[in-house]
């Protein structure tokens, strides 16, 4: 697995304690960093960023399993446009999808390379396509804020919020509700 | 997981093991009644569920097992002898046990019922054989009685303090589940023999969770992957720029990667004993309540297939197995009446071949009377007369299968079969297997099941179309057809589906490109030259889609390959054309595809829709054949003709050589007489087809014991059609009208008028 530059790693300990307990007890004073719940829960989390045309988007490093650069893979006839193809990750047959159509976006100047990032799911794993990594950033709950009403619907039903960092938005995605389209017909 | 909970589960993972083993045990019993380590072997099981049960808190299952233990006891003391009767009441008990066990497994709790009737059965049984013992064997059965309340003494004793006995009764499971009262055994030799086979048997097996077994497949299949890759690598390199000894070692890395591969496989197989092994109680039950004599003789018990396989042919099997003990073997009798043995032999047999594992079940009992079976099928509407009396014994026999007739009950009353004949046939052919039977009425039946040697691996065809890798599993591969331009114009059309005429019959197409609305690679119907270089032809594979074959254009056919198959992700189940996908040697994924889901999807099973309604005439063609068969056949270059199938009396082909001439006429030998010829394509003012010096064909009429033979271009098929004809626009003599025939418009002649066209009064003079 590549390493990923980590920005603002404060305590490595409570992060890894993060990435075993799941969903486990409801987060009280003295462990309040074994929780992922919701992110206006009042402590600082971590994000794995990306971009995706001029958007900067993230989704938490819990989820995430790896990042690499994508591969080759084989296309998927008559599924929705958003399903990419599948990919051999170790033996592994693991589907991809393209975020840009996923979430509605332009579609942009084709990149080089393409990013794969690979997150966890309650479904398996799904691997999502980017233009580019950014890096792992720990952010302050006070600058997390709900959807804004007026986010066009696609990208609205799929992201928990936005973070309001110092030069930049960064849209919070929820990995569970992107990856989930098998309602979407051909 | 808490302590208790994990004792518990021990337990029961134990209790399962041993009451599997219970049922085959005890059949063997009755018939070797003498054997101790039979006995000996039940006993021990039964005391280890009793031993154990009674610090896990299971009043019931102690209860019955005791019961059922203490009469063992004497069994074993040789106090009680073992008869039929005692073993049908331990059955019992095992079957209460069983229960028992299945209830603790799924709620951890023993079931509301109550089986203190059971166990004063168990008892009443015990008392009387103790009874009749006493008045024999006096001492003896005080001995045993003592044996007895020892043991109850010991129990008690181990009541007294639950927790602390834990580990007392973990180093018990660990020895020989000997009776810790019984120290002085009558027969030490036999007890020493089963102390040294018992442990060693425990010793050399260890449980592991099949799911990590699955991940370890994997990840072997990973590394043979990644084995692959860097072979090919090196090789690409070229090799020497390899040392010797890296050379060597790359040699070793292969070899035992390939060794490993192998044997990680093993870990999944299992032999089919283990499901075997619950058939003779099954045999045995069904034969006493039917009053008849069954011997089930097993040969080849350790070969070994996939677990998830074993799973997949239990039901289909027992199926088989019950229908022959309940129905296909008689009773003793009407098999003596027979000049059988009374007692019939149901023979079961497994082995591998050819990557493929047989199971051939076979009985000598009443056998399936093909006929009825027929008639059933008639009667029930699955099939008309004429495909009947078509039909060879052989695929009448398959009948069975038909859903129609199995579910129609009356069929097992006459044949002894059928009710979930069909149910088997879908199980295993889901496994990728096939079942084929045969018959013969008083001798016996006999069914022969093959199935791939495990689930996980499949061999299959693989093709490209639009340049994306496909594979289709050999087992809906009915065969493959390469088309060179030549033949093209054997594909027709039939309101936008075509179809290809495969030896005389339509075959629907369907071109994968299209149905997967994939970038074709290579147009599929050029009108190119024939000579063309690039012209490679067609490929059609034809696959099977339930009862139905269709054809299936590809770009390019590979090699068959076996392939792995792995699940697809959530977000594409609902692609029907898809059966799951696979890594291919070079790592890049491939699909497989599903043969009923390719025909769905190009509208071959469409519930409405023209294709549907073509797709339906053919049907009924096939089927039914109620309808006006006619002769097709050509006349010239582009004509097409028909006459009713009724009014031709033969197909002939006449050596040109042997044409001769009388009063006028072209004729020939014929069965003793002359047959006059007549060239149709003359008579209708046609141009005759070039002879070639080939046998000509020739239909032949014969009226009032005469014969006259026109002579056709060529013999193209015979349909079946109720199409109405059209009255010919022309009104030429000699053609009754025209019909559409698969979508050309073809002439009916009329045979009578045409052939006193050439002689008037042939067949009226006849009288003359």
């Amino acid at each position: 697995m590549p390493l990923l530059p980590l920005d603002h790693v404060e305590d490595h300990e409570n992060r890894k304690s993060d990435r075993r307990v799941e969903k486990s007890d409801p987060p009280d004073g003295k462990e309040r960093r074994d929780a992922i719940a919701d992110p206006r829960e009042a402590y600082n989390r971590q994000y794995v960023t990306f971009y995706l045309g001029d958007h900067y988007l993230g989704i938490e490093v819990e989820k995430v399993q790896e990042v690499f650069k994508s591969k080759e893979m084989t296309g998927v006839p008559l599924a929705s446009s958003e399903i990419a193809g599948l990919i051999n990750l170790r033996g592994h047959i693991i589907i991809t999808l393209d975020l840009r159509k996923r979430l509605g976006f332009k579609e942009g100047s084709p990149q080089d390379e393409e990013m794969s990032i690979v997150v966890r799911t309650e479904d398996g794993q799904v691997n999502l396509l980017v233009d580019r990594i950014g890096g792992v950033i720990e952010v302050r709950p006070d600058l997390f804020e709900e959807t804004p009403p007026t986010l066009d619907k696609r990208l609205a039903k799929v992201i928990k919020g936005i973070y309001k960092l110092k030069d930049c938005l960064l849209l919070a995605l929820d990995s569970d509700l992107v990856t989930r389209i098998e309602d979407v017909a051909a | 997981m808490d302590e208790d909970d994990s004792i518990l589960r021990d337990f029961l993972i134990e209790c399962g093991e041993g009451v599997g083993r219970l049922d085959q045990e005890f059949v063997e019993l009755e018939n070797d009644p003498t054997s101790k380590d039979l006995i000996g072997s039940i006993f021990r099981t039964i005391h280890t569920i009793k031993g154990t049960c009674g610090f896990l808190g299971l009043p019931n299952l102690e209860m019955v097992s005791h019961g059922a233990e203490n009469i063992l006891s004497g069994m074993r003391a040789e106090e009680i002898p073992v008869t039929e009767e005692g073993i049908t009441i331990l059955l019992e008990a095992v079957d209460a046990i069983k229960e028992l066990l299945e209830s603790i497994e799924e709620t951890g709790e023993e079931p509301e019922k109550n089986y203190t009737a059971m166990r004063e059965s168990l008892d009443a049984f015990l008392a009387q054989s103790e009874t009749a013992e006493l008045t024999v064997k006096t001492d003896e059965t005080k001995a045993s009685a003592e044996e007895i309340s020892k043991i109850r003494e010991l129990e008690e004793e181990n009541n007294i303090d639950k927790p602390a006995l834990v580990e007392k009764v973990e180093e018990e499971k660990d020895k020989p589940a000997q009776p810790p009262s019984l120290p002085q055994e009558k027969s030490p030799a036999e007890d020493i023999k089963s102390k040294i086979k018992m442990p060693s048997l425990a010793d050399a097996t260890i449980r592991v969770d099949v799911d990590l077994l699955d991940r370890l497949i994997n990840m072997v299949g990973e590394l043979v992957l990644a084995r692959n890759q860097l072979l090919q690598q090196i090789r690409g390199e070229g090799g020497n720029k390899l040392s010797e000894g890296n050379n060597a070692t790359l040699q070793q890395l292969n070899l035992i990667t390939t060794e490993l591969q192998d044997k990680v496989m093993k870990t999944r197989m299992q032999p089919i004993k283990n499901l075997w092994d619950k058939f003779p109680r099954v045999v045995r039950d069904l034969a006493r309540s039917n009053q008849k004599e069954i011997d089930v003789v097993m040969e080849g018990k350790d070969t070994e297939l996939d677990k998830t396989l074993l799973e997949a042919i239990k039901d289909p099997m027992t199926h088989i197995i019950r229908n022959a003990a309940d129905h296909g073997i008689e009773v003793p009798e009407e098999r003596v009446r027979l000049g059988k043995s009374p007692k019939g032999t149901l023979h079961l047999k497994a082995y591998h071949e050819g990557g493929q594992i047989n199971i051939e079940i076979e009985d000598d009992g009443a056998g399936i009377d093909v006929e009825r079976v027929k008639q059933k099928a008639f009667q029930n509407g699955l099939i008309s007369e004429e495909a009947l009396t078509q039909m060879n014994d052989r695929d009448s026999i398959r009948l069975i299968f038909h859903p129609g007739l199995s579910t129609a009950k009356k069929v097992t009353n006459v044949s002894g079969r059928g009710v979930g004949m069909d149910v088997v046939k879908t199980n295993i052919e889901k496994i990728g297997g096939t079942i084929d039977l045969s018959s013969q009425v008083g001798r016996g039946t006999f069914m022969r099941i093959k199935i791939p040697l495990t689930l996980a691996i499949i061999p299959a065809l693989m093709v490209v179309s639009g340049g994306e890798p496909f594979a289709i599993p050999q087992a809906t591969l009915v065969e493959l057809v390469h088309i060179d331009r030549k033949s093209d114009l054997q594909m027709e059309e039939i309101n936008g589906v075509d179809f290809y005429r495969l030896r005389g019959k339509l075959l629907p197409l369907l071109n994968l490109n299209k149905v997967l609305r994939l970038k074709s690679a290579l147009p599929v119907k050029q009108n190119n030259d024939e000579d063309d270089p690039g012209d490679i032809g067609s490929n059609i594979v034809i696959l099977k889609a339930g009862e139905r074959s269709y054809g299936l254009l590809v770009d390019k056919v590979k090699d068959s390959e076996e392939i792995v198959v792995k699940p697809l992700s959530k977000q594409l189940k609902h692609l029907s054309y898809l059966a799951g996908a696979t890594i291919m040697g070079d790592g890049r994924v491939a699909l497989i595809l599903d043969a009923m889901g390719i025909a769905q999807e190009g509208g071959l099973l469409q519930d409405a829709g023209e294709t549907r309604k073509a797709m339906q005439e053919e049907e009924e063609e096939e089927i039914k054949f109620n309808k006006e068969p006619m002769i097709l056949f050509s006349v010239g270059e582009h004509d097409r003709c028909a006459i009713p199938l009724s009014e031709v009396a033969r197909l002939e082909e006449i050596n040109p050589e042997k044409i001769e001439k009388s009063g006028g006429f072209d004729v020939i030998q014929y069965r003793g007489d002359l047959l006059p010829l007549v060239g149709l394509a003359d008579l209708l003012g046609l141009a005759p087809l070039e002879s070639k010096g080939q046998n000509l064909p020739a239909i032949v009429f014969s009226r009032n014991e005469r014969n006259i033979a026109l002579m056709v271009g060529r013999i193209i098929d015979i349909v079946n059609t109720d199409a109405a004809i059209h009255p010919s626009p022309t009104n030429k003599a000699g053609v009754k009208g025209s019909l559409v025939i698969a979508g050309m418009t073809t002439d009916v002649l009329d045979s009578d008028q045409l052939i006193d066209m050439v002689v008037p009064g042939w067949f009226e003079n006849e009288a003359a």
